[in-house]
C-alpha cells in the first residue's frame, strides 16, 4: 500500500471526500436531498431545503380531537383557572408596574412607546365574519362568477394575498373527520360556530353558520418586525403584535371583497384569534411545522409571524404539510423553555398527549405549555412577553451563510441539531439584565436606527422575479 | 457588487502571487497551495458572515462569527506561509552536492 500520495491520487481522494460529505446527510436520514419536491407547494416558493409530508411532525389523534372553544384558553378563562384574588392582584400589579415604568422612562415603556403603542392599533379595517354588504359581486356586473381549477385557484389566491400584505401561503380543505375540528366550536366571544347545510352563512347574537359547501381554508401568515420583537417583554415588543393584527385586518377585509368580487364566500375572524385554530391549520397547510413553544414556527422567519385564516366556497388545491426538521430540532433545544421568564414552557424531550391544563387542546402530541404561567408574567410586565420567540434559533434575518447551513443541515439530518444548538448558544447567549420587564434588546437603540425596512420586515422572502 | 470586485481581486492577487513565487524560485507544493485555498474559503465565510450579522443589526454574533471562522483561516494561512519558509529555508541552508 503506497504511503504517498500521487497528486492525482490525491485529488481523486479529495473528490470522493467531498462527494461523502455532501450525501452523508441524506444517507443518516435516508432522504434523497436531490429529489426536487414537486409537491412542494404549486403556489408558492419556498426555501429549497423544506420538504413536504403526507402528515404533520405533530402526531395528531383525530378520533380523540374535539371542535374547541376558544374561550377555553386563558385568553378567555384566566380568572376561572387562576382565581379571582389573583387575577385581582395582577390587575393592580399591572397598572402599577406601567406607571412606574412610564414614569422612569424603563427603556421599551417610555411614552413614545406607549404613545406608537396607541397609534398601531389605528386605522385597522372593519373586523367581521360575514362579507361586507356593500361587495361588488358579479352578479352586480352581469357576468358569471369566476371558474377554474383548484391549482388555478389556489395560485390565483396567493397572488392576491401576496399582493395585500401576506408572506407566505397555503390551503386547507375541511374534512369532517379531521381537519373540520380545527374549525372552533365556539368563539372567543362565546358566539356557536355551526356548520350547516345551508346556502349562505349568517350571525345573530349566539351563533356563527358556516355553510357546508365552504369546505377550504386559506391560511396565510404576516411576518413581524423581528427587531422590535426582540424588545421583549416590554411595550415595543407589543406593539409589534398589535400592528401585526392591524395590518392583517385590512388583508382580511381586502381578502373578503376580492373572494367576493369573484362570486364566493369569504368567511373572517370575527375578532382576533377568532375561527379555528391558526397554528394547527398553519401546520395542515404547511405553513411551519408545531414546536416547542406550542406555536407554529416558519421556515422563513421562525415563529416571528402571525398566522391567520379565511373560510370559502371556492375550491382551493391544498397544500402539504412540511418537514424542514424543526420539531426535530425542538427537541434537542430548550432554549425557549429556558429564556422564559416564568417557566411555562416544556422540559422534556419528547411531546406528549398529556394537557397541561384545561386551556390545552387535546388531540395531539404536543409540548403543552402552562399557560397559566405564561399569561401571569404577561401581566406582571403590562404587556404580551415574547421572549421565547426572541430566544428560537429560527427567528433570525438569514442573511448571514449560516442560517442558511444550518436550516439546509436541520433539515437533512437531527445528527448535527445538538452542535447547532450549542453554536446558537454561543452566538445569542440570552438577556444580559433578565429582571422583571428587562428588554433582550436595547428599545433605544430602535429608536435610533431610521433605515430599517417598511414595517422591520424583508419583504424580499420568497421573492422571485425572473 | 462588493463579491463581483472581492472575487476578482482574489483572482489578481492568486495570480500574482503564483507568477512571483515562480519568479523568485520559491518551492511550493501541492499541499501548501490547498492549506491556502482552505484559509481563502474560511477567511472568505468568516467575512460574509460577520457583515451579514451586522446588517441583521447582532454585532456581538458578528464578533462570534469572525473568531470561529477568522481563527481557522489564520491557522491554516499561517501553516502555509510556514511550511513554504522552513522548506525554502531548509533547502537554502543544505550544502548542494557536487558542487
Amino acid at each position: 500500500m503506497a504511503t504517498n500520495l500521487t497528486r492525482r491520487e490525491f485529488l481523486k481522494d479529495l473528490g470522493l471526500l467531498g462527494a461523502g460529505i455532501t450525501l452523508a446527510p441524506a444517507a443518516v436520514s435516508g432522504a434523497d436531498i436531490f429529489d426536487w419536491d414537486s409537491q412542494k407547494t404549486p403556489v408558492l416558493n419556498r426555501p429549497s431545503w423544506v420538504n413536504t409530508s403526507a402528515v404533520p411532525t405533530m402526531e395528531i389523534d383525530w378520533d380523540k380531537m374535539e371542535r374547541w372553544r376558544e374561550w377555553r384558553t386563558t385568553r378567555g378563562s384566566f380568572a376561572e383557572y387562576v382565581g379571582k384574588e389573583r387575577d385581582d392582584r395582577l390587575t393592580k400589579l399591572q397598572t402599577e408596574n406601567l406607571d412606574r415604568w412610564l414614569k422612569q422612562n424603563k427603556p421599551g415603556y417610555t411614552l413614545k412607546d406607549r404613545a406608537l403603542g396607541i397609534a398601531t392599533g389605528q386605522g385597522a379595517g372593519a373586523q367581521g365574519f360575514l362579507q361586507p354588504k356593500d361587495v361588488t359581486t358579479p352578479e352586480k356586473l352581469g357576468v358569471s362568477k369566476w371558474t377554474g381549477s383548484p391549482e388555478d385557484a389556489a395560485v390565483m389566491v396567493t397572488a392576491a394575498l401576496r399582493h395585500l400584505g401576506a408572506g407566505t401561503i397555503g390551503f386547507v380543505e375541511l374534512d369532517p373527520r379531521t381537519t373540520e375540528k380545527l374549525i372552533y366550536a365556539e368563539d372567543p366571544d362565546k358566539k356557536v360556530m355551526k356548520i350547516a347545510d345551508v346556502d349562505q352563512p349568517t350571525e345573530d347574537d349566539k351563533t356563527r353558520v358556516i355553510p357546508k359547501k365552504a369546505r377550504w381554508v386559506s391560511v396565510w401568515t404576516v411576518p413581524m418586525s423581528q427587531e422590535t420583537t426582540k424588545a421583549a417583554p416590554t411595550v415595543l415588543c407589543q406593539l409589534t403584535t398589535g400592528l401585526t393584527y392591524t395590518l392583517n385586518r385590512s388583508i382580511q377585509l381586502r381578502l373578503q371583497y376580492f373572494l367576493a368580487g369573484l362570486g364566493y364566500l369569504g368567511l373572517g375572524e370575527a375578532s382576533t384569534n377568532a375561527l379555528g385554530i391558526s397554528p394547527a391549520l398553519g401546520t395542515m397547510a404547511g405553513l411551519g411545522e408545531m414546536s416547542r413553544l406550542n406555536r407554529l414556527i416558519t421556515p422563513e422567519w421562525g415563529p416571528i409571524t402571525r398566522v391567520f385564516k379565511m373560510i370559502t366556497d371556492l375550491p382551493l388545491a391544498p397544500t402539504k404539510p412540511i418537514n424542514a426538521g424543526i420539531m426535530q430540532f425542538c427537541k434537542v433545544c430548550k432554549k425557549c423553555a429556558d429564556f422564559c421568564p416564568s417557566k411555562a414552557l416544556s422540559f422534556d424531550t419528547e411531546p406528549t398527549w398529556q394537557v397541561r391544563g384545561p386551556w390545552n387542546n387535546a388531540g395531539h402530541k404536543a409540548f403543552y405549555e402552562d399557560s397559566t404561567k405564561c399569561r401571569a408574567y404577561w401581566r406582571q410586565v403590562g404587556t404580551n412577553c415574547g421572549l421565547c420567540f426572541t430566544a428560537c434559533p429560527f427567528g433570525t434575518k438569514n442573511q448571514a451563510f449560516f442560517h442558511e447551513f444550518r436550516n439546509a443541515l436541520v433539515s437533512a439530518t437531527p445528527v448535527f441539531d445538538s452542535a447547532l444548538k450549542a453554536v446558537d448558544d454561543w452566538l445569542n447567549p440570552g438577556p444580559a439584565n433578565p429582571e422583571l420587564g428587562n428588554p433582550f434588546k436595547d428599545p433605544e437603540k430602535w429608536w435610533k436606527t431610521t433605515n430599517l425596512p417598511i414595517y422591520g420586515i424583508n419583504t424580499s422572502t420568497g421573492v422571485s422575479e425572473i | 457588487m462588493w463579491w463581483l470586485i472581492l472575487g476578482i481581486a482574489i483572482g489578481v492577487i492568486g495570480w500574482w502571487l503564483v507568477a512571483w513565487t515562480r519568479a523568485k524560485k520559491i518551492a511550493v507544493k501541492w499541499y501548501e497551495w490547498l492549506l491556502a485555498v482552505i484559509a481563502l474559503g474560511f477567511a472568505l465565510l468568516a467575512l460574509q458572515n460577520y457583515y451579514a450579522f451586522l446588517r441583521e443589526m447582532e454585532p456581538y454574533s458578528a464578533g462570534v462569527m469572525l473568531a470561529l471562522l477568522g481563527v481557522p483561516a489564520l491557522i491554516f494561512a499561517v501553516i502555509a506561509v510556514g511550511l513554504v519558509w522552513w522548506e525554502n529555508t531548509k533547502v537554502a541552508k543544505t550544502p548542494a552536492k557536487n558542487s
